[in-house]
């Protein structure tokens, strides 16, 4: 019945109209959006970026394209779908806003644009041959000159931002695998994140998914299809999720993910594709907090002082799942760890993938309130799955103060630091 | 062009002036809609003044916006308003622990600062269902109330002092201990037709020791409704006492499994609070219960259980609201005995007009929300559930309550206002709107129906002369005709008890009563009245006396002879009522200035209540109340508002 209420050129986007439409426009979600919180505007809520969308579609906004802000300052935390009683998936329908809203109008363009992205996305060694030569620009200083006398900017204020926020330039992402086998068998997967800017996460990972006795085989593996999607290419980011599927599709093992925001895009695959083995999909993929939260490790050099440490909840799993339980989990079973959980553990640190590089004011204001709430616990580090936020909380603390005391690490980084092997296993009982 | 003018002030960023942009507030949370000229963001007092002295020249109306929660299209921008959206402004300036004060910027949301106050051991007592996002300045506008209003109060009981930028710009410091009428108690629940609130102090209250929390299930509501009566005559205000009919908890089961009765008739919710052990305030209750037919009583043993009970209550809108796009929540008044015949004049509503009607209500205030379920994209459903909507506002007027108790009248419910007022009484309301803004820019065409429309609707209100006022009317028409300027009226022979309402502890009597005789009399049906001073009530509350609780707090209702010899009612026998302006709170203390107060309507209570019971709001606070220029100026116009040719003294 909704489809008579939808212009002929929306028709295609009849489900998600269905989900605009479930909204009461009750207000409750604005307190739980950053962008609302630290403007105060209702063009920069959820409330607002629904009613939005829901007017496109029914033809009241007769200038999509002017729309494009209001949909592209959204972090797509998911924050407010938790709070809100119809569950509107707000952040979901942005990736459609995004495209209803595309300025871009000559549609080859927008195509080759696309095309092209998905190519990458699709076979990352490609992707690796072009990102190489930057980074060595990077890594010998050029691109920092350049920067610094504005012609980076000039050519581009995104990537001028991008130059000055990634601090480290890795030249080498393969994983070094360990010729040992332990007793479960486990695929690899590592987030475009991970992979280009912090290999040295994924290597740490490996570390500690063998010393809990896993079997790691890792293959070169497509993109899981997030940056398509929050590049408005819906269409893209289904393919490439069809593509990872099919790539995995050989064993039954579970898929270990290194970085949290696509393991939060990957378990919802289910919902993204629909389908029975997209679904089954979901079911396979983990992270680490979720592999070792019941493990039980013993700290290095038999050292009994405590570290305290607190944790940011990356919005693909602390927000879009709620899932906060395993890594506490994990930490309050350490002896030696003392945690300290931090106020709006789940409020976004303004990261967002290339959001930081697009709107760098909001972006700035967010991570603010999300570095004051970091402080406040007094921790020596803050552990954070995603590789965005890694960079965007390391960014924001070494900005504020050169010789911040305060560590950001990845679990697995951090259990490579700290802990010696593994002594016990919760699920089971102790011989 | 006015909007450079704005973005000389606020920065270009702060004004929004583009289609989609505009469109986005053009909706709050209820069916309305209108799109703003343009949407502004102040930070500060001063720069709200300069954009309103802006509006004041160029004669531009504006709409004072929070977090748009609204439910009855209070802050919709007609006549191409612009909106002033406060949000950025919600710092704490100030929370003084000892005298249990804050002072808050009006972007501030409601459930912020109780968080900030958690340290203190502070709360602020006013918990509207939005809290979450709603905000101070929204909950002053509209007067918000909540489950705790029993024995906390609404709004108007916990704002001490105002900052407002008025209609034409100028800068009010308000507070309720300056001299002369409480123009606090006008400006709380006045929706922002009268200006802008840029600055509240508020009271704030300890956060009891002990919390219990029980519910009980009966097989009628009936019976559920004459346990809440039963309840407070035996001395006992609970903090919430909260209702919900068979229907709503069915819906509220299907959804959250709160463990709620499904096949009781109602249930209620009740919580009790102090600092003190509650153990026999429970047994009491229980007892109250059992006598009065409760099929089963259950109390939270723990924090976890507590929280399982609210959150059946709290989950009764969003177990609707998911079935929907659309859930009209209504929001009518009756005296507390009168619950039973409402709801079922609500359900005979709903019946005939073949919707369903889910109902849950603060029983204890006898505040009701009947809530229906649409979808806006259906025209002929949205007009009949309009209409049934309408017609339960009715329903409760006719039975002596209001068509408010805590959500405002916005421009939903402004035709509904006459059946609620007197035509005298709503010129009354637009001679106050016209003097205190009188080219209309203050959220315009909201709260007062037009004079011209409406023409054949008439008043509910039953207005007849009570004993001996006949001859004061007289007597005053005669003084006007003779020209006489100045004049006092006595009205010491208005001595009757008019209604003593037990189940509903109201009381209405003639003003010239002596509170001594006032307490014989409740005293013998075991009440009282909770007033210090004895003589003359109309005196004393013409007088204004600082007592604890304030008088502000008792008094309900009024009717007034006014200098033009026709009589304004205010209030009713209800605890909870935002239709109209509170011009009950400008009669107190206004000396006789305005009008001659024929009848009040007061609050009463068990004989044997003690005050401690009560969370009282401190009375000697009058330090540093002076007013200035600005506020005689309001005097002033309130003054030729109600009496222009200064017939009264």
């Amino acid at each position: 019945m909704d489809k008579q209420f939808i212009l002929p050129i929306y028709q295609n986007l009849e489900k998600e109209y269905a989900d605009s439409v479930k909204c009461n426009r009750c207000g409750f979600c604005l307190t739980v959006c950053p962008t609302y919180m630290v403007t105060g505007k209702e063009t920069l809520s959820p409330r607002g970026r629904n009613q939005a969308f829901r007017q496109i579609l029914e033809g009241k906004i007769l200038n999509p394209e002017k729309a494009s802000e209001v949909f592209s300052t959204c972090l797509t935390c998911h924050a407010c779908t938790n709070v809100c009683f119809s569950q509107v998936p707000v952040g979901k329908l942005m990736a459609p806003a995004k495209a209803v809203a595309q300025q871009e109008k000559i549609q080859w363009i927008l195509s080759l644009k696309r095309k092209t992205l998905r190519f990458l996305l699709r076979h990352r060694s490609l992707l690796t041959l072009f990102l190489w030569p930057i980074f060595l620009l990077k890594r010998i200083g050029v691109s920092g000159l350049l920067n610094s006398i504005g012609i980076l900017k000039l050519f581009s204020p995104e990537l001028s931002r991008a130059e000055k926020i990634v601090a480290e330039a890795p030249l080498n992402f393969s994983v070094k695998l360990s010729p040992i086998k332990g007793k479960e068998e486990l695929n690899y997967f590592s987030g475009c994140g991970t992979h280009y800017l912090y290999p040295a996460i994924g290597q740490r990972c490996c570390k500690v998914l063998e010393k809990v006795d896993f079997s790691v085989s890792k293959k070169p593996h497509p993109c899981c299809g997030l940056m398509a999607n929050s590049a408005a290419d819906v269409e893209g980011a289904k393919q490439l999720a069809r593509d990872t599927i099919r790539f995995y599709s050989g064993n039954n093992d579970p898929i270990f993910i290194d970085d949290d925001s696509c393991y939060g895009f990957m378990k919802g695959y289910g919902e993204l594709l629909g389908g029975e083995a997209a679904i089954l999909f979901s079911k396979r993929v983990k992270n680490l907090a979720q592999i070792v939260s019941q493990k039980k490790f013993k700290k290095k050099n038999n050292d009994t002082s405590k570290v305290v440490v607190t944790c940011h909840d990356s919005c693909q799993i602390g927000n879009a799942y709620r899932e906060t339980d395993p890594i506490r989990k994990f930490l309050e079973n350490q002896e030696w760890v003392e945690f300290k959980e931090m106020e709006e553990s789940t409020w976004c640190c303004g990261g967002a993938g290339a959001y930081c590089l697009k709107h760098p004011e909001l972006s700035e204001e967010i991570l603010f309130r999300k570095l004051k709430n970091i402080k406040a616990t007094k921790a020596e580090v803050v552990i954070a799955g995603a590789s965005s936020c890694t960079l965007q909380i390391k960014n924001g603390l070494r900005n504020r103060n050169q010789s911040s005391p305060i560590r950001v690490l990845h679990l697995g980084e951090f259990i490579e630091e700290f802990a010696a092997d593994a002594l016990s296993d919760l699920d089971k009982p102790l011989p | 062009m006015f909007l450079n003018e704005f973005k000389n002030i606020l920065g270009e960023e702060n004004v929004l002036t583009g289609a989609v942009e505009r469109a986005l507030y053009s909706f709050d949370a209820a069916l309305d809609r209108a799109i703003p000229s343009a949407v502004l963001f102040p930070e500060t007092t001063e720069q709200i003044s300069r954009i309103v002295k802006i509006c004041y020249k160029h004669k531009i109306p504006f709409v004072a916006r929070g977090a748009g929660t609204n439910l009855c299209g209070g802050v919709i921008p007609l006549r191409d308003a612009v909106i002033i959206a406060p949000t950025r402004m919600k710092k704490i300036l100030s929370i003084d622990p000892e005298k249990k004060i804050a002072v808050v910027e009006p972007g501030l949301p409601n459930l912020y600062l109780k968080k900030a106050l958690e340290p203190y051991g502070l709360t602020y007592a006013p918990d509207p269902a939005s809290q979450k996002a709603c905000t101070i300045g929204g909950n002053i506008g509209t007067n918000a109330g909540g489950p705790h209003c029993l024995k906390y109060g609404v709004t108007s009981h916990h704002v001490l002092g105002l900052e407002v930028v008025l209609p034409n710009g100028e800068i009010a410091q308000l507070h309720i201990h300056q001299p002369g009428s409480d123009l606090v108690g006008l400006w709380v629940g006045s929706e922002g037709t009268l200006g802008i609130v840029t600055k509240a102090i508020l009271n704030l209250v300890p956060i009891p020791k002990f919390i219990s929390t029980m519910l009980v299930s009966f097989p009628t509501l009936e019976a559920a409704i004459h346990t809440v009566s039963a309840i407070i005559s035996h001395g006992i205000i609970p903090a919430t006492l909260e209702a919900m009919d068979q229907l709503t908890v069915q819906a509220v089961e299907q959804f959250i499994h709160a463990g709620y009765p499904t096949n009781a008739g109602a249930v209620l919710l009740i919580e009790v609070d102090g600092d003190t052990d509650l153990t026999s305030q429970i047994k009491a209750i229980k007892t109250v219960c059992s006598e009065n037919g409760s099929m089963e009583f259950r109390l939270a043993l723990s924090e976890q259980e507590r929280e399982k009970l609210w959150e059946g209550r709290r989950g009764s809108y969003p177990s609707l609201a998911r079935l929907a796009p659309n859930v009209l929540v209504e929001d009518g008044a009756v005296p507390r005995d009168k619950l039973p015949q409402a709801l079922k004049k609500i359900r005979n509503i709903a019946d005939r007009a073949g919707i369903k009607v889910s109902l849950i209500f603060h029983a204890g205030d006898g505040n009701l929300h009947p809530q229906i379920l649409f979808d806006e994209r259906d025209a002929a459903l949205t007009q009949k559930v309009k209409r049934a909507g309408y017609e339960m506002l009715k329903a409760c007027v006719e039975l002596g309550g209001t068509i408010s108790g805590e959500h405002g009248i916005g421009m939903d419910k402004r035709e509904a206002m006459r059946w609620l007022f007197t035509p005298e009484t709503l010129e009354l309301f637009r001679r106050i709107k016209k003097a205190l803004d009188p080219d209309t820019l203050a959220n315009p065409d909201k709260l007062i129906p037009t004079a011209t429309e409406g023409k054949g609707v008439i008043s509910l209100v039953n207005e007849k002369w009570n004993k001996n006022e006949e001859s004061i009317v007289k007597e005053l028409l005669s003084l006007r005709a003779k020209g006489k300027k100045g004049i006092k009226l006595s009205t010491q022979n208005l001595t009757e008890v008019l209604e003593h309402n037990e189940e509903n502890f109201t009381v209405t009597v003639q003003s010239g009563i002596q509170v001594q005789k006032l307490q014989e009399f409740l005293a013998q049906k075991n009440q009282k009245v909770l007033l210090e001073e004895s003589g003359n009530l109309g005196e004393i509350v013409l007088k204004g006396c600082s007592q604890v609780p304030p008088l502000r707090d008792q008094v309900l209702g009024m009717r007034v002879l006014l200098a033009n010899g026709k009589v304004a009612r205010f209030g009713a026998k209800v605890m909870k009522n935002v239709a109209g302006y509170d011009v009950c709170k400008l009669l107190l203390g206004s000396g006789g200035r305005l009008g001659v107060i024929l009848s009040v309507i007061l609050r009463t209570y068990p004989k044997e209540l003690p005050l401690s019971v009560l969370p009282v709001a401190k009375s000697s606070l009058s330090e540093g109340c002076g007013s200035d220029s600005v506020v005689e100026g309001l005097h002033q116009k309130i003054k030729e508002a109600f009496d222009p040719e200064g017939i009264f003294g």
